[in-house]
Order: structure tokens, then C-alpha cells, then sequence
């Protein structure tokens, strides 16, 4: 019994110090735990912060050049939009000079149709008086119908011209250089410019045969075809010139790499900026 | 009354290369003496 007291006592004397300093270092291993765990989570939160910060500077920068994109679009568009009401205006005001050319045409031919009427009398054959009237009304017709025709395709070309310009702006727009497209589209308006004058002009001239006797009606009548053609042949060649002129410009802008393309690329920031949105 | 036939090809909307390219090909600019035929036909009877 007094054996088992003595170890009891032992025991308390020997293992309660003991068990003391254990308790200690434990609790302190967990502090140091605790401490690292808590620096981890100010780490992870730094890291989280952080990060957001960089994610919210990247998209205002995004959305900022976006923005400026966008406006460039806007003003590119403002401008086409200025461009295509300029070209409407210039082209009614085309119309109406061409109505009045046309108008005064009239009255001319009128005038020379009586006079043809009064040197008609002379011939004898009717079948031959007719044909020479019928003749001269088809040189007034065809002269008429080839302006009109040819008025049609330089307002095309311009359309077709306005359409080079559009491509070009949408290349320049994603720094392509476009100078050279820019030299061509100035030298087609000319072109284009030069031939509607052309039409103009030959608008208002009338081919009535001035005949002379019976046995040379062929012959007068024929000068007035000739000079007709003659002048045709000239009106035609402006608008080919003008057609080679549209398509030089055009030419010249295929030869910029995917410029089909271009516009698409510009586009797709708007898209870059949906997808960064998304990221958060 | 031949031209009338052919008329101008309208243009269309799309700005691409080869859009206009097409636009290009599609002009009709008339043969100036199919235009005269009837013309000559009766100048040829006087």
C-alpha cells in the first residue's frame, strides 16, 4: 500500500511538470498554425484584391479603346452618311440641268424639223420625204436614249466609286495606308466629273439632215447619221474612261491584303469587350 | 429601241472587292452600231 502512495506521489511530483511543459508547446504549435493559416488567407486575399484591381483596370482600358473604336465607326459612318446625301444632291441637280438641255433640244429640233419640212417640199417622192422625217426623228430618239443610257452608268460608277471609298475608310480605320486609293478615287470623280459634262453637251445638240435636192437626200441625210456616230463614238469614250478610271481605284484597293476582312477586325473589339466582361 | 434592252445592272449594297469587281463586269456601256441599224436600214432605202 505505502509502495502504491509512493508511486502516486512520484508520479505527481515527477509527471505534473512535465505534462505542464507539453501543454505549452502544443498550444503554441497550434498558434503557429493558426498564424500561418491566417497569413495564407491575407495572402490569398491580397492576391484576390489585387487581381480584381488589375481585371477592373484591364476592362476600363478595353472598354476605353473600344469607346474610341466606336466613335471612330460613328464619325466614319457620319461621314459616309454626309458623303451619299452630297452625291443625292449633286445628282438631282445633274437631272435637272440635263432636263433643261433636253427641253431646249426640243425647241431647237422643232425649229429645224419645220425647216426640214419647207426644203421637203421640193421632192417629189413621198415614200422618200417620210423616210428622211422618220430618220430624223430616230437620230433625235437614239441621241436622246444613248444620254439617258449613259447617264444611267456614270451614276452606277459613281455608286461603285462611293462603295471603293467605303472599303477604303474601313481600311484606313485599321491603319492600313490608303493614300494610293485616295489618288485613284480623286482621278475617277474626274473622270466621271468630265463625262457627265460630255453627256450634257451632246444633250443639247440636234442632227436634222439639212437636204439639198431629191437625187442627194442619201447623202445629206447620211452626214447628219455620220455626225451623230462621230459624236457618240466621243460621249462613249468618256464614260470608258471613266469606267477604267472606277476600275483602277478598285484595283488599286484589292491589292491591300484581306481588305474584305478589315471591317470584321474592327468589329470583333466589341466582342473583346463582351468577353472580358464575362471573366469576373 | 435596242439599248432599252439592256439596261444598267442596279448596284449593290456590299462594299467588298469582289462585289465591286462585279458591279464592275455588269455595266453595259451599248454597241453603238447595233444602235444605228434601224437608222442605216432606212438611210439605205432613200
Amino acid at each position: 500500500m505505502m509502495k502504491k502512495i509512493l508511486l502516486v506521489i512520484f508520479s505527481l511530483v515527477i509527471a505534473t511538470p512535465v505534462g505542464a511543459q507539453i501543454a505549452p508547446s502544443s498550444e503554441r504549435l497550434k498558434d503557429v498554425r493558426e498564424g500561418y493559416k491566417q497569413d495564407v488567407r491575407d495572402l490569398r486575399e491580397g492576391v484576390k484584391v489585387e487581381t480584381q484591381g488589375l481585371k477592373d483596370t484591364l476592362k476600363t482600358q478595353v472598354r476605353e479603346a473600344n469607346m474610341g473604336v466606336l466613335e471612330d465607326r460613328e464619325a466614319m459612318k457620319v461621314k459616309r452618311e454626309e458623303a451619299k446625301a452630297m452625291m443625292e444632291t449633286k445628282r438631282e441637280e445633274y437631272k435637272k440641268m440635263l432636263d433643261e438641255k433636253r427641253e431646249a433640244a426640243k425647241k431647237e429640233f422643232e425649229i429645224k424639223r419645220t425647216e426640214l419640212k419647207t426644203r421637203l417640199q421640193a421632192v417629189k417622192d413621198e415614200r422618200k420625204k417620210q423616210l428622211v422625217e422618220k430618220i430624223s426623228n430616230q437620230l433625235k430618239e437614239l441621241n436622246e436614249r444613248m444620254m439617258n443610257h449613259f447617264s444611267s452608268v456614270l451614276e452606277k460608277l459613281e455608286k461603285i466609286l462611293a462603295k471603293v471609298g467605303s472599303r477604303a475608310d474601313k481600311a484606313a480605320a485599321n491603319g492600313v495606308d490608303v493614300a494610293a486609293v485616295r489618288t485613284a478615287i480623286t482621278a475617277a470623280e474626274q473622270a466621271i466629273a468630265a463625262s457627265q459634262e460630255a453627256v450634257k453637251a451632246q444633250l443639247a445638240k440636234v442632227y436634222v439632215p439639212t437636204v439639198s435636192t431629191e437625187d442627194n437626200l442619201r447623202v445629206d441625210v447620211g452626214k447628219a447619221r455620220q455626225a451623230l456616230h462621230a459624236d457618240l463614238v466621243k460621249v462613249r469614250d468618256t464614260v470608258f474612261a471613266a469606267r477604267e478610271a472606277v476600275r483602277g481605284a478598285h484595283t488599286v484597293l484589292a491589292q491591300i491584303p484581306k481588305v474584305d476582312e478589315l471591317e470584321e477586325s474592327a468589329q470583333n473589339v466589341e466582342s473583346s469587350d463582351n468577353t472580358s466582361s464575362n471573366t469576373q | 429601241m435596242l439599248w432599252q434592252s439592256k439596261t444598267v445592272e442596279e448596284v449593290s449594297d456590299v462594299d467588298t472587292a469582289e462585289a465591286i469587281n462585279q458591279d464592275l463586269n455588269s455595266l453595259n456601256t451599248a454597241d453603238l452600231d447595233m444602235e444605228f441599224k434601224d437608222v442605216d436600214a432606212g438611210l439605205n432605202s432613200l
